[in-house]
């Protein structure tokens, strides 16, 4: 309290410009969220007129309803809700197994598989081979092809194993001696304690599911399936008069009759789960990050 | 000798043969997802056709060896060659710009001593990184179209307004701006935890030596906080030719800015599935994955010899 009183007493003119800067900065970072949500409450007309800045003009609320009504909308809101969720289980779990016996240095062949991880993640393969495997693998709209092109992330493997190597052996040895099996030590003592850097990949896991554009539009074109990138790239660009060279456009040129206002709310729905998922995720993110990148 | 050897080995499989058990199915994964398509980066070196099989592994095994042909070609084909400059150019602009960003805005926001207003500003800058880039395409969009927030701003007359995103002058301009808006709260916040790592002690007797702010920040702060810029460097380096501006550009590029904005990914993805040239499209793409390895490599063995510090 004493040094906040000391502080704010005598504010030098750096401390001024500083803060005059960085609240300019924020300004910017912020600015495209303010138009895109003023947009969306406008009427359509001072919308097309351009009229719509910073504030509201014609206020309605209407195309929130319009926009959370919208049957495709909302089925592709259930499809990356699934993508989220069951894509998200199945990566964590699968990183964690993964992790636990890399990172055990007696493990017989931890520099072989670590290195293959790490190779796979440098030289990824060109599209061409890649389509025409989830194509052979029958796995062609069907969301699991999303979610296990990606399945372990190697950069996530890398900070969980990092996270067990700094945990004391002597947390499995009591287990060991009483003879429980490596299985029922990782899923009872090891991963219950790993919880922390399990929420961060799994935040990861999330947002990156949640966001991912390029393999669904790819790999799903039932629109009922669509992943919710997709339907918003759809609506945005594909009104655009076909300017993208994307091949997923050819689908979709009958959208150009959708007013903008019905646009900037769809966008903004799409939004508004990552908004939700944001604090937790500005926690972990930090944290794992710091995790993985203690490496001597 | 051989025996006991032997026996060690039973029972460290007695032992552990479960961890294996963890391990396959990412194992399993790796070699499907991964090592399977990368093997299908054969047809790079082959003359692949659709039809040239019952299968596709029978078409691919038909199909006649031509070499390095498709990879010559990149060189022979003027788009191509657009590509792969743009690649690096693009690649370089944001290094350039983008790298220093975001260590300026973590010693600005160092400075910031009520925690209330430095904890709002990291929150602000740091939430456009968790949203896609089909988002931020269409957010920036809004603002940079016909008639956008930007052509009104400038007053320009209604009928001299061009969308900014259909001239090839600003593209690259757009590219780098929006992947600062995006990314660079990012690495501000790791830059932030590191320098909150820094030992009082250090400060306190610069003070006693009576040195400025902007001295501690030069001989303390930075110094410091070196080897997490190393670390940041090496990341986006690679990661910035390797696959850094491909869904970035692939949304928000269009065919009239492609003399500056089309990257080899993205020119790839086109010959590939759009135009139907495999072996072509898998060729460029290779290319891209290879230049983009060599430069993580190098710049992962050099942040280890200069730093002690790499990220494998």
């Amino acid at each position: 309290m004493k040094n906040m009183n000391r502080n704010s007493r005598k504010i030098s003119p750096f401390s001024l410009i500083n803060t005059l800067v960085l609240l300019i900065i924020c300004t910017l970072f912020l600015i495209p969220f303010f138009h895109l949500l003023a947009k969306s409450l406008s009427g359509a007309y001072p919308v097309i007129r351009g009229e719509v800045g910073l504030w509201p003009k014609d206020f309605q609320l209407d195309s929130y309803i319009n926009v959370i009504g919208n049957r495709q909308f909302r089925n592709s809101f259930l499809s990356s809700t699934f993508l989220a969720t069951v894509g998200t289980f199945i990566s964590v779990l699968l990183t964690i197994m993964v992790a636990y016996p890399l990172s055990k240095p007696y493990f017989k062949g931890r520099k072989i598989i670590l290195y293959a991880f790490v190779i796979s993640w440098l030289l990824t393969p060109s599209i061409v081979p890649v389509f025409f495997l989830i194509k052979n693998l029958g796995l062609m709209n069907n969301l699991f092809s999303v979610i296990l092109v990606n399945v372990i992330y190697t950069f996530n493997m890398l900070i969980v194993k990092t996270y067990f190597e700094g945990m004391p052996e002597s947390l499995s040895e009591a287990a060991q001696i009483e003879g429980a099996s490596n299985l029922r030590i990782f899923f009872t003592i090891i991963a219950p304690l790993a919880k922390p850097v399990i929420a961060t990949i799994t935040i990861y896991s999330v947002f990156g599911y949640w966001n991912s554009y390029f393999f669904p539009m790819l790999f799903i074109s039932k629109p009922h399936l669509r992943p919710i990138q997709v339907y918003i790239y759809e609506l945005v660009y594909a009104a655009m008069g076909s300017t993208s060279g994307n091949i997923s456009d050819v689908a979709s040129k009958n959208v150009s009759s959708i007013p903008d206002v019905v646009r900037s709310t769809s966008v903004f729905v799409s939004i508004v789960p990552v908004m939700m998922i944001y604090p937790f995720a500005q926690k972990h993110f930090v944290k794992g990050m710091l995790i993985g990148s203690v490496k001597g | 000798m051989g025996t006991k050897k032997k026996n060690h080995f039973k029972r460290y499989i007695k032992r552990n043969y479960d961890l294996y058990i963890l391990v396959l199915p990412g194992i399993l994964f790796l070699l499907i997802f991964k090592y399977l398509p990368l093997l299908g980066n054969v047809i790079a070196f082959k003359d692949f056709k659709l039809n040239g099989g019952d299968t596709i592994f029978s078409a691919i095994v038909n199909s006649e060896w031509v070499g390095l042909k498709h990879f010559m070609r990149i060189f022979d084909n003027p788009a191509a060659l657009n590509a792969v400059k743009n690649t690096f150019i693009i690649a370089g602009l944001k290094t350039i710009f983008l790298f220093p960003i975001p260590i300026i805005f973590a010693l600005m926001l160092n400075e910031i001593r009520v925690n209330r207003f430095k904890r709002f500003a990291q929150t602000i800058m740091y939430f456009p990184n968790f949203l896609s880039w089909v988002v931020v395409g269409s957010l920036f969009n809004q603002i940079l179209q016909t008639d956008g927030l930007l052509n009104s701003l400038l007053n320009i007359p209604q009928m001299e307004r061009l969308s900014f995103l259909i001239n090839p002058k600003y593209f690259r301009t757009i590219l780098v701006l929006t992947d600062g808006w995006k990314s660079s709260g990012f690495a501000t916040i790791i830059y932030l935890s590191a320098i909150a790592g820094i030992g009082t002690e250090q400060y306190e007797a610069a003070i006693v030596d009576g040195v400025n702010r902007f001295q501690k920040m030069w001989h303390i702060t930075l110094p410091n906080i070196s080897s997490t810029i190393a670390m940041v460097f090496v990341l986006t380096i690679g990661m910035q030719v390797a696959s850094g501006s491909f869904e970035q550009v692939l949304i928000m590029a269009n065919p009239t800015v492609y003399s500056t904005g089309d990257i080899l990914q993205t020119f790839s993805y086109r010959k590939g599935l759009g135009a139907m040239e495999f072996s072509f499209s898998t060729a460029a793409g290779m290319l891209n994955a290879i230049a983009g390895l060599i430069i993580i490599y190098s710049s992962n063995f050099a942040s280890k010899k200069l730093f002690g510090k790499s990220i494998w």
